[in-house]
């Protein structure tokens, strides 16, 4: 009886705690919010329930990029976004942002993003699914979105919407 | 000669040399028939509990419709909450078996539920085998807490789903540092925890696991034949007799509804090859791994370690041999010649007849004989074939709350149906014997 209580009073401090990780990697995060360019796809998750496979666009390492040339082939990186266009979406026109240097560590300064280099390619951390409603419209929706995000005191970013563009 | 023949003779013996009465010896054996043949959970147990899940998930869909108007933290303390009433409910009820053990399951899934409700809250996404590998982490500690062995094969069964899923695959291997250190910290909790209770049955599943994390590297199919080679040998070495008297059977069976499983991960645009080149090699090393599963199995049957009966050895073995056709065979179709959708979908489903067949023999043999343990079995088989094929057939039903409380429905009344006529069945035999 006592070794359920204290698995039971371990559980609940964890799942707490990490809850307040979490409200408060958010709360901490940086003001300015970024659209990144997504193209979803809809499939679901047994634990999590609906959610858009986001897929993006940069992934593939941007050429041009002196930074990002020489990264190791699998390691932890951080990579500066920049304004490079704008897009129209539902909301009006958007600022989207882009890769516009690499670095091979966690930069802790203003405007950087934690990824993961993967072979050719850069991957965003965190931001790879969207969860919806069941009855969300977006569920099915397959054409290019815009992604909201902002980067959190760990430095990954944090998902806020995915808006359609026109 | 069965268990319930044996102890007839055993008890009739002591009646003879005035040990016991008649009539005792007459209440000791309902008492045994009734006790450890029909009240156990058979059939009827398996669809109240596929009934009640789909049931559950009915529910759970048409309450999710409106759930993004619930706040956030509303849920979580709601979770908690939760989670702390079903540990108290665990500890109160700790000396009434039943309630326990099935409060005891719930605890082990409700680790898995937060880690989804914090996934869906806070959008967390990224590598997906890891809020698995964190679930059975935190559900590990359960195995210490409750002695039954249900929660134990339940972790089996959480470490297989991530090894089936998540070993690399056709894509990027996923097992990247973090998630290689969490595998190997489950697997040494997993491995820890079967030598506390002694239970060798998923012994293998944690040896392939380990064995998987060493080569990940390699990821090649010779490698994987000897590993499953090397898990089976692992899994008949006979220290425990008892434990391992049926396992071969239960291989076999593992194996075949395995099949169904790895077709329909690659059935893209057939059922057997899938869509790619590449994916058609990861198909044909399953199949190979899996004949080597059958051969190891049948060796073992063949030197007898079912010795229950000669006839259930020779049904045993002709299944094995009709379940290795289709695997072999298309493969051997698919290398000469091109492989159409019709010979695909033949051969993809073959082994649905040889678990029909096995299960019929199981129920037949066990009538003749009076060795209920086989006719509950066979209708386990025949009954969990119903519902992969429900799942064929239906399964594009299957997408609102209402679909799933009617199939939920239907499962309830087949079970009901079912348990009937095995009872029956099985009182039938009794008497015939009798």
């Amino acid at each position: 009886m006592k070794s359920t209580r204290i698995y039971g009073i371990f559980l609940m401090l964890f799942f707490s705690a990490y809850a307040s990780y979490l409200f408060m990697n958010a709360a901490m995060a940086e003001d300015e919010i970024y659209y990144i360019l997504t193209k979803p796809v809809d499939p679901r998750d047994y634990l999590s329930g609906t959610y858009i496979a986001l897929n993006y666009e940069i992934e593939s390492l941007p050429s041009g990029i002196n930074s990002c040339a020489n990264l190791p082939v699998d390691a932890l990186i951080s990579v500066k976004l920049g304004k490079a266009k704008t897009a129209q979406s539902e909301l009006g026109d958007l600022d989207i942002y882009e890769i516009t240097e690499c670095a091979n560590s966690i930069k802790k300064e203003a405007g950087w993003v934690s990824a993961h280099k993967y072979g050719k390619t850069i991957k965003y951390r965190n931001i790879n699914r969207f969860y919806l409603n069941e009855n969300d419209t977006r569920k099915n929706n397959t054409s290019p979105c815009a992604v909201k995000i902002k980067i959190g005191k760990d430095k990954n970013p944090i998902i806020l919407d995915v808006i359609k563009l026109q | 000669m069965s268990y319930y023949s044996k102890l007839r003779n055993t008890v009739q013996a002591a009646v003879n040399d005035g040990i016991i009465t008649q009539e005792q010896a007459q209440r000791i054996l309902d008492k045994e028939h009734k006790d450890s043949l029909l009240s156990r959970l058979g059939i009827s147990g398996m669809f109240s509990v596929i009934a009640g899940i789909f049931i559950a998930i009915g529910i759970i869909t048409l309450i999710s419709v409106n759930w993004s108007y619930i706040p956030d933290y509303v849920k979580i303390i709601g979770y908690i909450m939760f989670l702390m009433l079903t540990f108290e409910a665990y500890i109160r009820t700790e000396n009434k078996k039943h309630y326990n053990t099935g409060l005891g399951v719930l605890l082990f899934f409700l680790p898995g539920a937060g880690i989804g409700l914090y996934g869906q809250i806070f959008q967390l996404s990224g590598e997906p085998a890891a809020p698995l590998i964190l679930w059975g982490i935190l559900s590990a500690p359960m195995m210490f807490i409750n002695k039954s062995f249900i929660l134990h094969r339940l972790l089996s069964v959480l470490i297989l789903a991530v090894l089936f899923f998540f070993d690399g695959g056709v894509n990027d291997n996923p097992l990247n540092a973090l998630d290689s250190i969490s595998l190997l910290l489950l697997s040494s909790i997993g491995l820890g925890i079967n030598f506390y209770r002694k239970d060798y049955w998923s012994f293998p599943i944690l040896m392939w696991l380990l064995f998987l994390l060493i080569f990940a590297a390699a990821h090649q199919a010779p490698i994987y034949v000897i590993l499953s080679a090397i898990v089976l040998w692992f899994t008949f070495i006979p220290t425990y007799k008892n434990i391992l008297a049926s396992f071969p059977f239960k291989v076999f069976l593992v194996c075949l509804f395995c099949l169904d499983g790895y077709n329909r991960s690659f059935s893209s645009e057939n059922w057997l090859f899938g869509h790619s080149g590449v994916d058609n090699i990861w198909t044909v090393k399953h199949q190979i791994t899996l004949i080597i599963n059958f051969i190891v199995a049948a060796l073992v049957i063949y030197k007898g370690k079912i010795s229950e009966n000669e006839i259930l050895n020779r049904y045993f073995k002709a299944a094995i041999a009709l379940a290795m056709f289709p695997a072999l065979f298309s493969n051997i179709v698919y290398m000469i010649f091109h492989v159409t959708a019709i010979s695909t979908f033949v051969f993809a489903n073959f082994y649905k007849f040889d678990i029909l067949f096995v299960g019929t023999l199981l129920i037949i043999n066990g009538y003749k004989l009076n060795f209920p343990k086989q006719i509950n079995w066979g209708f386990i088989t025949i009954m969990l074939l119903a519902v992969i094929c429900f799942g064929t057939l239906f399964g594009s039903l299957l997408q609102s709350g209402l679909g799933f409380i009617t199939a939920g429905i239907i499962f309830a009344a087949i079970a009901h149906i079912t348990n009937k006529m095995r009872k029956q069945l099985i009182e039938a035999s009794k008497n015939e014997i009798n």
